[in-house]
């Protein structure tokens, strides 16, 4: 009877243990192939979103092509790509420089690119180009500072960060900081710049208006602007509560003084803003698809909302909680012979934007431009400065400069590009250059750090 | 009498089947190498493709850079081998002046499967 009882228990025991060892094994067998599948499920989607890029790529070659591109926001129809993907894009706001917003799909990847480029067909500036999808490579060249986050990692890459003032985290060495001093980026056009002016000029030329002395819109007169196609005022204007809106043509209103947009004014459509001095936006102004122009400085403060196009010969400044929305171009032409030129991204605002900044060689000018994104600010987008660029701030995109300053000994930095040549065409997908370096077929040199002090 | 069959039957049963401890032995061995096979297979399966795939944008990339950067427009039919895999790499233009697109396929050379298309364009400058 015992013995009975003692082995009837050794056999259910041995039962017990082949039925653990086999959900063991069934449970490793199963996390191995969920894991395998994940994984090959993750390449898929990568290479469908560089599909999707490409896609995004083309459409905005097509927009470059397009002889209708004038002054005037269009949307495109879908295009369908013989791979079975398709794109569409858009221009949104005009000026001396188009931007144009092209969307690739495929295959449930989508992927936008954001071009500036010229208002003439040909008349390109087609390296301003960004892939808003923070998670593109961040690539330096020039006489930049990093001081807060940049967060890095192109297409199939982990994000991670880059510190300059505090030791890396684990995650520092993901993407690459390349220094390029001789990846001789686009300029802007200057040319296109000038047509602009001219353009800018025939119209004022034309005016249907003209104002001696200063000017005020607000709710009650709000009719005269959308009366009048092009109003000229000779000296200051100022916009007060109005609500502007404008469709299918260009409407300009000139200020031979300076411009003051205030007390919640909202803006919409093709209009351009022209002042012979400062243009001021606060009290939570909203401008959608506005062409800004001002020699002297474009300020945006209380938490104003831009998006469009802003140039300027002196500065362009963000700040207290100031945003522009996607998509933006800003672009600082300098001369080099003004203070504090350049554009200023300052207390807690936060920028969706290509941000351009051209300047003379640096040797020759001086003061040279700055595009200065500060702390607690954020811009997603582009920069490109052919002067300095100080990031203190965060940066999801790419940023182009002339020199880098590094604030930790060179060995900190791992996996920084050092004293390399990358040639593009050798290039592995594992670490792809930004758009605006992967169409030129020269090999990009990259100097050795030298010690930032 | 009893005692007598009792023995028989015991003899009878070990000499005719398996103990417990040899059946168990028997089925986790089989389990384990079963498993171990599976894993492998699939492992190995999984890699080949997941290589494949990602020699194949490699290449699809590294042409397509050649194409932006050189603006060439010469529709061409290539070859090429990495990895003991072979791929074929088939270029087509579509030019509509001054806009030249490019769909770049590349499709394993054995099967004709197409593992990677790209499709982009530029623009050729008017002079």
């Amino acid at each position: 009877m015992g013995c009975e009882r003692g082995g009837s228990c050794q056999r259910g025991s041995a039962l017990v243990a082949v039925l653990a060892v086999l959900f063991a094994l069934t449970v490793l067998f199963i996390s191995a192939l969920s894991f395998a599948i994940s994984r090959y499920g993750q390449h898929v989607k990568d290479t469908n979103r560089l599909v999707a890029s490409h896609l995004a790529e083309a459409g905005v070659a097509m927009a470059q092509a397009d002889n209708s591109l004038q002054t005037v926001p269009l949307v495109d129809s879908v295009h369908n790509a013989p791979n079975g993907g398709t794109f569409q894009y858009e221009t949104i706001a005009w000026g001396p420089y188009l931007l144009a917003i092209s969307e690739g799909s495929f295959a449930n990847q989508r992927c936008t690119v954001t071009a500036v480029m010229g208002n003439r067909p040909h008349d390109l500036f087609k390296g301003a180009v960004t892939v808003c999808d923070e998670r593109y490579p961040f690539t330096v060249s020039g006489s930049s500072r990093i001081t807060g986050d940049a967060f890095v990692g192109p297409l199939s890459m982990t994000t991670g960060q880059i510190r300059g003032e505090s030791p890396p985290p684990d995650s520092f060495h993901y993407g690459a900081l390349n220094i390029v001093p001789n990846l001789n980026p686009p300029r802007l056009d200057t040319t296109t710049f000038q047509s602009y002016l001219r353009e800018s000029a025939t119209r004022e030329q034309n005016a249907t208006s003209i104002n001696a002395g200063s000017l005020s819109i607000t709710t009650a007169n709000q009719s005269f602007f959308e009366e009048n196609v092009t109003i000229v005022v000779e000296n200051d204007v100022e916009l007060n509560g109005a609500s502007l809106t404008a469709s299918g043509q260009v409407r300009s209103l000139i200020a031979r003084g300076s411009l003051e947009i205030k007390g919640g004014t909202t803006c919409v459509g093709p209009i351009e803003l022209r002042s012979g001095g400062y243009i001021l936006v606060q009290d939570s102004c909203s401008l959608q698809g506005v062409l800004l122009y001002a020699p002297d400085s474009i300020v945006f403060r209380h938490s104003s909302r831009f998006s469009g196009v802003a140039v300027s010969q002196g500065r362009i400044v963000f700040r207290d909680r100031s945003v522009s929305l996607h998509p933006t171009a800003l672009c600082v032409i300098s001369s080099g012979t003004l203070d504090s030129s350049g554009i200023f991204l300052q207390s807690r605002s936060r920028l969706e934007a290509v941000c351009t900044v051209s300047s003379p060689p640096l040797d020759s000018v001086e003061f040279p431009p700055t595009v200065l994104i500060d702390t607690a600010t954020t811009l997603t987008g582009y920069v490109l400065s052919h002067a300095l660029a100080d990031i203190r701030g965060t940066v999801h995109g790419s940023v182009v400069t002339e020199r880098f300053d590094y604030y930790l000994p060179p060995t900190t930095y791992v996996n920084w590009v050092r004293n390399a040549v990358i040639d593009r065409l050798k290039m592995t997908y594992s670490m792809p250059l930004p758009l605006l370096t992967s169409t030129r077929n020269q090999p990009l040199s990259i100097l050795s750090y030298f010690d930032g002090k | 009498m009893v005692n007598k069959i009792n023995k028989n039957r015991a003899t009878q049963s070990g000499q005719s089947g398996f103990t417990l401890i040899e059946v168990l032995i028997a089925a986790t061995t089989f389990l384990v190498g079963f498993t171990l096979i599976i894993a492998l297979l699939n492992q190995t399966v999984t890699k080949l493709s997941v290589q494949e795939l990602e020699t194949a944008r490699e290449i699809a990339t590294d042409e397509m850079f050649r194409v932006l950067a050189l603006h060439d427009s010469t529709s061409a039919v290539s070859v090429l081998k990495r990895d003991d895999l072979s791929y074929r790499i088939s270029r087509v233009f579509t030019v509509d002046f001054p806009l030249v697109a490019v769909d770049i396929t590349v499709a394993r050379e054995k099967t004709g499967k197409e593992l990677i298309s790209l499709y982009n364009a530029f623009v050729i400058s008017p002079q």
